[in-house]
């Protein structure tokens, strides 16, 4: 089975790259420009199937699992543009949390449009006050028949304007100190920039990226009982559930964009000549590119352990941590390197590597810190006492 | 309808390589479907997406580092696949365009193809023969160089364009069955889906030996071998001029004088 796998993924590898290909620097730039969502990449990735990697077939998907999802990822991010992390929100997020906890209706309603492209998700979790500290939150969502009413302050929340449907993260119960997990509940808020109770005022971040963060001011907005994804107050047991898959994805984003940054820097290293030959033939430009080429592969390998892990059913808890933590920093790390490599060029739009440098750099701290990481392995898998 | 498409897993050489006695170095090398043979396949899958009952075959001589090559083609479309090789195909030097040929008919012979595609050349050897020879053995008609195709299944023929030197295209009708070579630019081939790569693992890649296909080691024997390999010396520089344009042309008249192009 083994070496029937690995032609599956070189096939998927190889098919994935040629995507990637025809979405060049020109087309990602006009779109961060614009802050325009990437439709046609988008479509493109829905009509051979790659959004539906780890959807069930029953729901129009292909029913494979985060390891085939991680090498989409890694492929399209060292491709270049954006569409790595993309996939966070929207199959990952969306796609798995709703497969594993959603009823059979909200699966029926949802699944398939994810598969096909015609469903995109953002998530309305971080809160100011709270921060890191998720127990904190202070969006309300109170009960009245059979409709809960939701208000509260999101902050930082990725993509609303393009998002069809909000995940939303409030408090349904009073939070209990004997039971801290419980009394948050996960809602599915459709057309979320549409709705009246909702208002969005955009946050200035200073990132290439071509979607927008907004603070989120919610007011008496209604949803329907039958919107909780999972249970009611079960909504951070859900939020738990899935998170490694988004370590995982996400990692598999750093990794492919920090490999991009390696290939750009090789590429120009080999080109541009300053003493009569190429910089490259100088070991102060080749062996740092050397050493952050070691460093991504060696997580890569801990990365795709979490991966299979986690399909088997297995807990990845301390790989998926770790593979967040080493390939965001070794991604940032190698961005860095790829900027000393181009000089003053590195400096420029157009040789892009200064741009990857700021959306690595992101990964270090969004969508979860790496301290946070760090606290999960200090605390779960090495038994140190809870530092905080 | 049936249409069998020969395809090659061609090998690449890097930029700076090494010459091993008659070959390049293994190490510098590596493998990908020719990329004539990419719009072949294409060509034949859209046929078959588009019509009633078309069954694509594709077809490759090589070894079993070519299956990849070759499940890529099933993963695009293509229904099954057969892989012809054997221990004495294994130890042959070099197969000619004529082994190549015989080998490729005797799987005409048992397929019974009504079209059979093939890439216009191969990116590596380069013969850009093989086709055409093997129409010839087969006695079937042929068109090389097809660059359009308008295929009329039904009235048994094709509509082709065929690209000629100097941008001259002739335009003809050739009638089934027929041995055409596809040149790039045909069609704009696609990406294999994830679907077709899942269901390209389940479709059939036949590997069939000489003796499977009624020949023998005497099919190898070959009037060609190739005797030599090296990278040839550039035989001349080339001159920039720099300048405005009378400047430029007078430094191209000088050239032209030193070289004794012109007199004077
Ligand atoms: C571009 C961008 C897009 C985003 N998109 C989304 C989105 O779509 N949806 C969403 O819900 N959120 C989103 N976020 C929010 C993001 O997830 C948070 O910014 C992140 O989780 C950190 O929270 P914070 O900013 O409140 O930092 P804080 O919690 O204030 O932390 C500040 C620093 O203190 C450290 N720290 C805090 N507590 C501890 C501790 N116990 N031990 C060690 N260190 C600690 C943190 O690690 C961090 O370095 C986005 C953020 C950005 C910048």
């Amino acid at each position: 089975m083994a070496s029937d796998n690995e032609e599956l993924h070189g096939l998927i590898r190889e098919s994935v790259r040629g995507i990637a290909s025809d979405f060049d620097r020109e087309y990602w730039r006009e779109h961060v420009d614009e802050k325009q969502f990437p439709e046609e990449y988008w479509q493109a990735l829905a009509d051979d199937g790659w959004l539906g990697v780890a959807i069930p077939e029953e729901y129009g998907g292909e029913g494979m699992g985060m390891e085939e999802m991680t090498i989409i990822v890694e492929e399209l991010s060292r491709g270049g543009g954006q569409g790595g992390i993309v996939f966070v929100l929207t199959p990952v997020f969306g796609g798995i949390g709703v497969t594993r906890h959603g009823t059979e209706e909200q699966k029926q309603h949802y699944l398939p449009k994810i598969a096909s492209g015609d469903m995109r998700f953002c998530m309305g979790l971080t809160e100011a006050h709270a921060g890191t500290n998720t127990l904190n939150i202070e969006t309300r969502a109170e009960k009245e028949g059979d409709e809960y009413v939701v208000s509260g302050q999101k902050m930082w929340i990725s993509g609303v304007e393009n998002a069809d449907t909000m995940l939303l993260i409030a408090r349904t119960s009073e939070f209990d100190r004997s039971n801290p997990t419980h009394g948050v509940s996960m809602f599915l808020v459709d057309d979320p920039a549409e709705r009246d109770a909702i208002s969005l005022s955009t946050v200035d971040v200073a990132l290439p990226w071509f979607e927008k963060q907004y603070q989120v001011d919610i007011d008496g907005l209604r949803v329907h009982e039958e919107d909780i994804l999972g249970e009611e107050d079960g909504g951070l047991y859900m939020l738990w559930d899935t998170l490694n898959t988004e370590r995982i994805a996400g990692a598999a984003s750093s990794l492919g964009g920090g490999l991009r940054a390696v290939d750009l820097a090789v590429d120009y290293a080999c080109e541009r000549e300053v003493f009569g030959k190429p910089i490259g033939a100088h070991q102060a430009i080749q062996h740092p590119l050397a050493e952050s080429y070691a460093k991504l592969l060696a997580s890569r390998e801990i990365l795709y352990k979490a991966a299979r892990l986690w399909d088997d059913g297995e807990d990845c808890g301390m790989e998926a941590n770790a593979a967040k933590l080493l390939t965001s920093e070794f991604g940032t790390e190698a961005a860095d390197r790829a900027i000393q490599t181009h000089g003053g060029n590195g400096f420029t739009r157009e040789y892009e590597v200064y741009d990857i440098w700021q959306n690595m750099r992101l990964t270090q701290v969004a969508p979860v810190t790496n301290q946070m990481a760090k606290n999960y392995i200090g605390e779960h898998h090495l038994g140190l006492p809870r530092s905080y | 309808m049936k249409i069998l498409v020969t395809v090659k897993e061609v090998a690449e050489a890097e930029d700076d390589f090494e010459i091993d006695g008659l070959d390049i170095d293994e190490r510098y090398l590596e493998y990908d479907l020719n990329e004539w043979d990419d719009y072949a396949v294409e060509e034949a899958v859209t046929i078959a997406e588009d019509g009633d009952d078309v069954e694509v075959v594709s077809v490759t001589i090589g070894p079993e580092r070519a299956e990849e090559t070759v499940r890529m083609a099933l993963a695009k479309g293509v229904d099954r696949a057969i892989r012809v090789w054997d221990d004495d195909l294994e130890s042959a030097d070099m197969l000619d365009v004529g082994t190549k040929a015989d080998i490729l008919a005797a799987v005409v012979e048992e397929e019974d193809p009504d079209l059979v595609f093939s890439g216009v050349q191969a990116n590596d050897d380069g013969f850009g023969a093989t086709g055409v020879a093997l129409a010839e053995v087969v006695d079937m008609e042929w068109g090389a160089v097809v660059n359009d195709l308008d295929l009329d299944a039904e009235g048994g023929v094709a509509h082709v364009h065929r690209e000629l030197e100097g941008g001259v295209e002739e335009l003809t009708d050739i009638e089934l069955p027929a041995v055409l070579t596809i040149q790039t630019g045909i069609n704009e081939p696609r990406y294999a889906s994830l679907r077709g790569i899942r269901q390209a693992q389940r479709k059939p890649l036949d590997v069939q030996g000489l003796g499977d296909l009624g020949l023998d080691a005497s099919v190898l024997e070959s009037a060609v071998s190739r005797t030599a390999m090296f990278e040839p010396e550039s035989e001349s520089d080339v001159t920039v001029f720099e300048g405005g344009a009378e400047e430029e042309a007078g430094q191209l008249a000088d050239l032209l004088r030193d070289k004794g192009v012109v007199e004077g």
